[in-house]
């Protein structure tokens, strides 16, 4: 069971997540059809090998208007620090299909490249494109409002993000994404808003109680509040939580608002 | 001059590759640029970091990614050349045994179009990134295994912003 697991673990990195399109729809264009029987071959091998990329190349010169190919050459370019290229396929994804890939290639800048200016024209261009729910990034974690909310507090425009994040918490049906509330716990502990802070860290708590870095900021919090027996208590829950392995990680990139256990003991020590 | 080198190298192994069938980003041996004293334990099975079995014990840094970028911070000196801003990625290959290296350098401004930067930076964070003695391989049914891993520095008006993946 555990090897399946394992396998099954490994197949998936190894292999694109994107769905690939319907070939049938493609029934009248001869050219595009088969481009996008080649898309088809192409999935089958382990993404970036050489069998694969050649019948990605196959796919684009039967039907160089096939968005989806474009994309999926360019994946493990990003995933192998080869961005020049990456983007220039990705590019040619979203010029031919704007609205499919302009939310997937900001959600990409910002993860890899923490591009947050060129996350932040994507997602603005991408919802004065479309009427409808511009949906989720790539990974799932986060809604493409709260990505573009993240872009704005990087960059330090904290009433901005705090203005996005406020709205789409406040939505009649808003469903609470993975990590939603910490980061906003984060933004409010950024923006000297302390007591807020905990509010939402709190919440975040109720959710999803997962991360070592919630207790971090909740102690970095009581700290400024000058409750340092709290910052005390939720720094030893934090290195707790780190030791046993509940902390913010991802397969390709440092996620976002992420924290180390030097920091935690460190902040330990400085008490 | 070694980073025309490398950009060099980059290309001829991206053209390359329909010739000989390199999987993107694969690093073969050049003794042009390549020491021959690094050696990988199985050249037809070196995975990218990111690969792993769940069984696999992760590859990754002493002191986790925190004491990388700390590391690498203190190395790095502030260069004369202030209006350098884009990024730099060295990738590279990290053996069974925890050492580094075959080197590969792309840098481009944020418009992502290749970009030289001023060596004084280039070849610094280079040769900072050889001396990193703190990576770990990944480990799979008890057997070290190498791996490719790039790093990619955030460069504005010639400082590192930040340190990625």
């Amino acid at each position: 069971m555990k090897r399946a697991l394992s396998f099954l673990l490994f197949a998936l990195l190894s292999l694109e997540l994107f769905a690939p399109p319907n070939c049938e729809v493609y029934r009248g264009n001869e050219k595009c059809y088969e481009a996008c029987e080649e898309a088809y071959m192409a999935i089958r091998y382990p993404q970036g090998s050489y069998q694969s990329q050649i019948h990605f190349d196959k796919s684009i010169e039967l039907c160089p208007d096939f968005a989806y190919s474009y994309m999926e050459k360019a994946v493990p370019f990003l995933k192998r620090g080869l961005f020049i290229e990456w983007k220039a396929l990705i590019d040619k994804a979203v010029e031919i299909s704007p609205s499919e890939y302009l939310g997937y290639r900001g959600w990409c800048r910002l993860q890899f490249l923490r591009d947050y200016d060129g996350a932040i024209q994507d997602i603005e261009r991408l919802k004065s494109l479309v009427n409808y729910d511009i949906g989720y990034c790539q990974t799932g974690d986060y809604h493409l409002d709260i990505v573009l909310a993240l872009c704005y507090k990087q960059k330090g425009n904290f009433e901005k993000a705090r203005e996005i994040f406020l709205k789409h918490l406040g939505q009649e049906d808003y469903s609470p994404g993975m990590f939603d509330y910490y980061h906003f716990g984060v933004l409010e502990y950024e923006s000297g808003h302390n007591e807020s802070a905990l509010r939402y860290l709190d919440k975040q708590i109720e959710e999803n109680d997962l991360l070592a870095e919630t207790y971090y900021y909740k102690a970095l919090a009581n700290k400024r509040l000058g409750n340092l027996e709290a910052c005390q208590d939720n720094l030893k829950k934090a290195e707790d939580y780190y030791r046993a392995g509940n902390f913010r990680t991802d397969t390709y990139t440092e996620p976002l608002d992420k924290v180390y256990l030097v920091e935690v003991l460190e902040e330990m020590g400085g008490i | 001059m070694i980073r025309r080198f490398f950009i060099l190298t980059t290309i001829s192994l991206l053209i390359g590759c329909s010739q000989t069938e390199y999987n993107v980003g694969d690093i073969p041996f050049d003794e042009r640029y390549d020491s021959p004293d690094f050696k990988v334990c199985n050249e037809t099975k070196i995975e990218q970091y990111y690969i792993r079995a769940s069984t696999d014990i992760a590859p990754g840094y002493q002191g986790e990614k925190k004491g990388l970028e700390r590391e690498i911070i203190e190395a790095y000196n502030f260069p004369v050349t202030k209006n350098e801003d884009g990024y730099i990625t060295i990738r590279f290959i990290v053996n069974c045994k925890g050492e580094s290296g075959r080197f590969r350098i792309e840098s481009m401004n944020f418009d992502y179009q290749e970009k030289s930067f001023d060596p004084n930076i280039t070849d610094q964070l280079l040769e900072i990134v050889k001396s990193l003695e703190g990576w770990i391989p990944r480990k799979r049914k008890g057997q070290n295994l190498d791996f490719y891993q790039y790093l990619t520095f955030r460069m504005e008006e010639g400082q590192i912003v930040k340190i990625l993946p």
